[in-house]
C-alpha cells in the first residue's frame, strides 16, 4: 500500500437523529483506483463527499497529505481543491450556466488571468470525442440525464485533479458513452491520478479496481486490495458483492469469476 | 438571448451611471441652494426663554431667511444664548442697532427668528457681537427711541391678529377723546382751561363775584335800612328827624331816586346772571350728544373687537377646541329593532 | 414498548424550553458567522474582482434594472399625492413652506428606502431564496465546493452587493421620479411654478436627508441579501422546503428591515 493521500480518521456523521457513518477510519491508497461498494442507503456517497470534504464530519477528521481539509481556507484551500476532482451522480450542473459556462467557471475562478482562448482550447481538449461539443451552448436542462452526467465528470477533470472521486459515472449513461468514460477513467489511472469512486458496473469495476472498501449501514466491513476482498468469505461481503455488482443479482456465481469474465470482455 | 442578459454590462452602466449622475445633480443642487462654500458670519442674542428656538431654525428678514440658528445654550448665569450665523450676502444690511425678534405663532409653527435692521446705515456689527433681542431692555429702549425699522408682519394669523390692530387704535382714539374731555371738563372745573364752557364759567364767575359786590352793597343799604328803622323806633331819634323836614326819610326820597336806582341795577344783574347760568344749562344739554356718540362709538370698537376674540375662540385650529357635539338620536328603526 | 422500562421518558418543559432556547442561540451565532464570512468576502471581492463580476451585473439587472418600473410608478404617485394634497392643504395654515418638508421627509428620509426595500426583498428576497435552496437540493453548492469554488464568494457577495447596489441605485431613482417626476404629474392637477418648486425643494433638502436615506439603502440592502441568502442554505434536501424557507425568509426579512428602519430613523433624529 502506498502513501495515503486522503485519510478518514474516525469519521462519524449523523442526520435528523440517523446514523449515515458510524466512526470510520479509512485511508485511501496513493495513486490507485478504490471502488466503494455498498447495499443502498450504506452510506457510500456520504463517506465519498466528506472524504471529498464537501461537508465536515460531525466527527472526526479528513485529511489531504496530512492537511486538514475541513480546516482550509482561503488560498489553501482553493489550491487543495484544484487537486481534487468531484463527479456528481445525478451530475449536480449549474443551472443558470450553459454547458461551457459549466466546465468554463473552475479555470475561470481559479486562474482568473487565464486568457479565454486558452479556456477554450483546454475545454475543446477535454471533450475531445464525448458528443456533447455539439451542445456546448445549452443549459444543463436541456440535456438528458446521461449528458449531463457526461458534463459533470469533464467538469471534475478541468482542473486536472491529483485525486478524482466518482459517484457513478456509469449508471444511466449509454454504452457507448459507458465506454467512453471507462477509457478516460483508465488513463487518469495510467497517468497515476488517485481514483476513488461509487460504481456498480462489473466492467468498471473489473478494470480499474486496485482496492475495494465495502461499508455496510455507515461502517467498513471490508478494506483491501481487489482479490483479497472479492475472495472474503464474510457472507455478507460476498452478498454486497454479488447483489451490487451485478444489476440484477439473479446468478449466484462466484465474484471472482464474475470479475474476470468483465476484465476479458 | 433576452437583449438585456447580452448586454448585461451596458445595460446596468446605464442604470447605475443615470443614478449617479443624478445623485451628483441633486448635490450640486443642495450645495447651491445651501451655499456651502459661503461664508457665514456668526452672532448671538439673549433670549427670555429657549421655548420655540431650536437649532437649524431659520433666521428670516423680511421673510427671506438670511441664517440659520446653530446653537441654543444655557449659560451658567441662567441666560438662554441663541447662537446663529447671517449669511455673507446679507452681511451689508447688519447695521448697528439691528435686533432680533422671536415670533410665536398660536399654532406653534411658522414661528421663528426675525431679524430687524437698524435705522441708520452703518457698518456691519462685528463678528460674535451680540444682537440684542427685542424682548431685552436694550432692543425695548432700541424700539422706544426708533432705532429699528420693525415691518409689518404676515401669516394668517398674524393677519388676524392685525385686524385687532385697527380696532384696538380706535378703542384708543375714542378713549384718548374721552381722556381729552374729561381733562377738559377737569380743567374747566379747575378753572385753568379755555373755551366756550369755560368763557362761559369765567363770566359766570365774573357775574357772581360782581353780584357779591352788589349783595354786599345790598347789604349796607339793608344795614342803613335798618338803622333807619330802629331811629325810627327811637321817638327821641329819627321820627322827629324824619318829621323833621331835613331828617332822613325826606332825604331819602329827596335823593333824586339815587338810592333806588342802586337797588333796581342790583336786581337787573341778578337777573342777567341767572339768564346766563340757564343759558350755560343749555350749551352742556346740548353738548351732550357729541358725548353721547363719543362714547356709543367706544362701544362699538369694543363690541368688534369682542366679535374678533370670539371668532378666534371658535376656531378650533385656533383655540378651544371643537364645541362638543350633541347627537341627535336616529328617527330611524333597524330592522333589528322590529320583534318577529 | 409499553413496559416502563424502555419506555424513552418525555423531556420536561424546561428541558424542551433549554433545547428550544440553545437551538435558537445556536442559530443566531451561526447566522451571526454567516454575515461576517459574507463581511469578509466582500472585501476580498471589492479587491481582487474574480469570475463574479458577471453574476453581480446580473444581479443588479434583476434586482435594480428589472425593479425600475414598479419602483418609479410607485414614487410617482405617491408624490404626486403629496403635492396636490400639500398644495390644497398647506395654505390654509399659511405653511405652504411645509409642502417640500414633507416631501423630503416621506421620500427621502422615510418612505423612499422602506418600500424600495420592500420592493426589493419580495421580488428579489424570494428569488434568492428560492434559487440558492434549489441550488443546495440539486447539489449545486457541492459543486462549487468541489471546484474549489466558495459558495459565499461566489453566490453570496455578488448577490449581497448587487442587492445593496441596486437598493441603493433604485432609492435614488424613487426620489428622482417622487421628488422630479411628481412634480411633472401635478403640473397637470395643480401647477406650481419650476423654479419655486425647486428652489423650495433643494433648500429644505440637506444632506444628511441624503446621506441618511443611503444609508438606510444600504443596510436594508444587507439584510434582504443576507437573509435571504442564510435561508436559502438552510434549505436541506427536499424541494418542498424550498417555498416554506422563503416565505420565513420574507418574513424575517420584513420584521428586520422595520426594526432597522426604526433604529436609524432614531439615529437621525438623537
Amino acid at each position: 500500500m502506498s502513501e495515503a493521500k486522503i485519510s478518514v480518521q474516525h469519521a462519524s456523521f449523523v442526520r435528523d437523529g440517523f446514523t449515515v457513518l458510524d466512526d470510520i477510519s479509512i485511508e485511501f491508497p496513493d495513486a490507485a483506483t478504490t471502488l466503494i461498494l455498498g447495499p443502498s442507503g450504506s452510506g457510500k456517497t456520504t463517506l465519498l463527499k466528506i472524504a471529498a470534504g464537501l461537508f465536515p464530519p460531525d466527527r472526526g477528521k479528513v485529511s489531504y497529505n496530512g492537511i486538514d481539509i475541513t480546516a482550509t481556507s482561503g488560498a489553501n484551500e482553493r489550491e487543495l481543491r484544484r487537486k481534487l476532482g468531484f463527479a456528481f451522480q445525478d451530475g449536480a450542473l449549474w443551472q443558470n450556466m450553459t454547458i461551457f459556462q459549466n466546465l468554463a467557471l473552475p479555470l475561470q475562478y481559479h486562474y482568473p488571468r487565464m486568457p479565454a482562448d486558452e479556456i477554450r482550447s483546454r475545454i475543446d481538449r477535454l471533450v475531445g470525442a464525448f458528443p456533447i461539443r455539439r451542445h456546448m451552448t445549452l443549459r444543463p436542462a436541456a440535456l438528458s440525464a446521461g449528458e449531463r452526467k457526461i458534463v459533470s465528470f469533464l467538469r471534475a477533470l478541468v482542473l486536472d485533479p491529483q485525486v478524482l472521486l466518482f459517484d457513478e459515472p456509469t449508471s444511466f449513461v449509454d454504452h457507448q458513452a459507458a465506454q467512453r468514460i471507462e477509457a478516460l477513467l483508465a488513463g487518469y489511472k495510467r497517468r497515476g491520478t488517485t481514483l476513488i469512486g461509487i460504481s456498480h458496473n462489473v466492467e468498471l469495476t473489473a478494470q480499474l479496481a486496485d482496492y475495494l472498501l465495502v461499508i455496510i449501514a455507515g461502517g467498513v466491513r471490508a478494506f483491501g486490495p481487489l482479490r483479497e476482498v472479492a475472495s472474503s468469505s464474510d457472507r455478507e461481503v460476498q452478498q454486497v458483492l454479488t447483489e451490487v455488482l451485478s444489476d440484477a443479482a439473479t446468478f449466484d456465481g462466484d465474484i471472482l469469476d464474475l470479475l474476470n469474465n468483465a476484465e476479458s470482455d | 438571448m433576452k437583449f438585456r442578459i447580452r448586454f448585461v454590462n451596458q445595460v446596468v452602466g446605464v442604470f447605475l451611471i443615470v443614478a449617479l449622475g443624478f445623485l451628483l445633480a441633486i448635490l450640486i443642487s443642495i450645495g447651491s441652494n445651501q451655499r456651502w462654500f459661503a461664508r457665514n458670519y456668526r452672532y448671538y442674542t439673549v433670549l427670555p426663554s429657549a421655548s420655540g428656538v431650536s437649532t437649524g431654525m431659520a433666521i428670516t428678514f423680511k421673510g427671506f431667511q438670511v441664517g440659520r440658528v446653530t446653537d441654543v445654550r444655557l449659560t451658567d448665569d441662567s441666560e438662554v444664548h441663541v447662537h446663529f450665523f447671517l449669511q455673507d450676502t446679507f452681511i451689508d444690511r447688519v447695521w448697528e442697532n439691528s435686533v432680533i425678534q422671536r415670533v410665536t405663532n398660536p399654532l406653534g409653527i411658522g414661528g421663528g427668528l426675525v431679524f430687524h435692521q437698524g435705522a441708520e446705515p452703518s457698518d456691519p456689527i462685528e463678528e460674535e457681537s451680540l444682537i440684542p433681542s427685542i424682548h431685552s431692555p436694550i432692543g425695548r429702549d432700541l424700539v422706544r427711541r426708533n432705532l429699528v425699522r420693525i415691518p409689518d408682519q404676515e401669516d394668517t394669523i398674524s393677519q388676524i391678529i392685525e385686524q385687532l390692530g385697527p380696532i384696538l387704535a380706535n378703542v384708543e382714539e375714542v378713549s384718548e377723546s374721552l381722556v381729552v374731555v374729561i381733562e377738559g371738563i377737569a380743567a374747566t372745573f379747575d378753572g385753568s382751561g379755555e373755551g366756550p364752557i369755560q368763557d362761559l364759567l369765567n363770566q359766570t364767575n365774573r357775574l357772581l363775584v360782581e353780584a357779591e359786590s352788589l349783595i354786599v352793597n345790598a347789604a349796607l343799604i339793608s344795614d342803613n335800612v335798618a338803622a333807619m328803622t330802629t331811629e325810627f323806633r327811637d321817638p327821641t331819634g329819627i321820627v322827629p328827624r324824619l318829621i323833621d323836614p331835613s331828617g332822613s326819610i325826606a332825604t331819602f326820597l329827596d335823593d333824586e331816586d339815587a338810592l333806588f336806582l342802586q337797588v333796581e341795577a342790583i336786581l337787573l344783574g341778578l337777573n342777567q346772571s341767572i339768564a346766563e347760568v340757564q343759558e350755560f344749562a343749555e350749551f352742556i344739554n346740548a353738548t351732550s350728544p357729541q358725548l353721547m356718540t363719543i362714547l356709543e362709538e367706544g362701544r362699538e370698537a369694543l363690541g368688534a373687537g369682542q366679535d374678533v376674540m370670539e371668532g378666534l375662540r371658535n376656531n378650533p385650529l385656533l383655540r378651544g377646541g371643537i364645541p362638543a357635539r350633541r347627537e341627535q338620536p336616529t328617527t330611524v328603526r333597524s330592522f333589528r329593532d322590529d320583534g318577529f | 414498548m409499553s413496559t416502563p422500562g424502555s419506555a424513552q421518558p418525555r423531556p420536561g418543559f424546561i428541558e424542551r424550553a433549554g433545547a428550544a432556547v440553545t437551538s435558537r442561540v445556536a442559530i443566531v451565532f451561526y447566522a451571526l458567522g454567516f454575515f461576517i464570512e459574507i463581511l469578509i468576502e466582500t472585501l476580498r471581492y471589492v479587491r481582487r474582482r474574480p469570475a463574479g463580476s458577471r453574476v453581480l451585473a446580473m444581479q443588479i439587472l434583476f434586482t435594480g434594472v428589472e425593479a425600475l418600473a414598479v419602483t418609479a410608478v410607485l414614487a410617482l404617485g405617491l408624490g404626486a399625492i403629496i403635492i396636490v394634497q400639500g398644495t390644497s392643504l398647506l395654505p390654509q395654515f399659511g405653511q405652504q413652506q411645509l409642502l417640500y418638508v414633507i416631501l423630503i421627509t416621506v421620500i427621502t428620509r422615510e418612505l423612499g428606502p422602506i418600500l424600495t426595500a420592500l420592493i426589493v426583498a419580495s421580488r428579489s428576497g424570494t428569488a434568492i431564496t428560492t434559487e440558492i435552496g434549489n441550488m443546495v437540493i440539486n447539489h449545486e453548492i457541492e459543486a462549487y465546493i468541489a471546484s474549489g469554488i466558495n459558495p459565499i464568494a461566489y453566490l453570496v457577495v455578488p448577490r449581497f452587493l448587487g442587492v445593496i447596489i441596486s437598493m441603493v441605485v433604485l432609492n435614488l431613482y424613487f426620489n428622482i421620479f417622487g421628488l422630479l417626476g411628481s412634480w411633472l404629474i401635478s403640473q397637470l392637477l395643480q401647477p406650481i411654478e419650476f423654479f419655486q418648486y425647486f428652489h423650495g425643494l433643494f433648500s429644505a433638502l440637506s444632506v444628511i436627508d441624503v446621506f441618511s436615506s443611503l444609508v438606510k439603502s444600504v443596510v436594508f440592502g444587507a439584510i434582504v441579501s443576507a437573509v435571504s441568502t442564510f435561508h436559502g442554505f438552510r434549505v436541506e434536501r427536499s424541494s418542498t422546503e424550498v417555498p416554506q424557507t422563503a416565505i420565513r425568509s420574507i418574513g424575517q426579512v420584513f420584521i428586520l428591515l422595520i426594526i432597522a428602519n426604526a433604529l436609524i430613523t432614531l439615529v437621525y433624529y438623537l
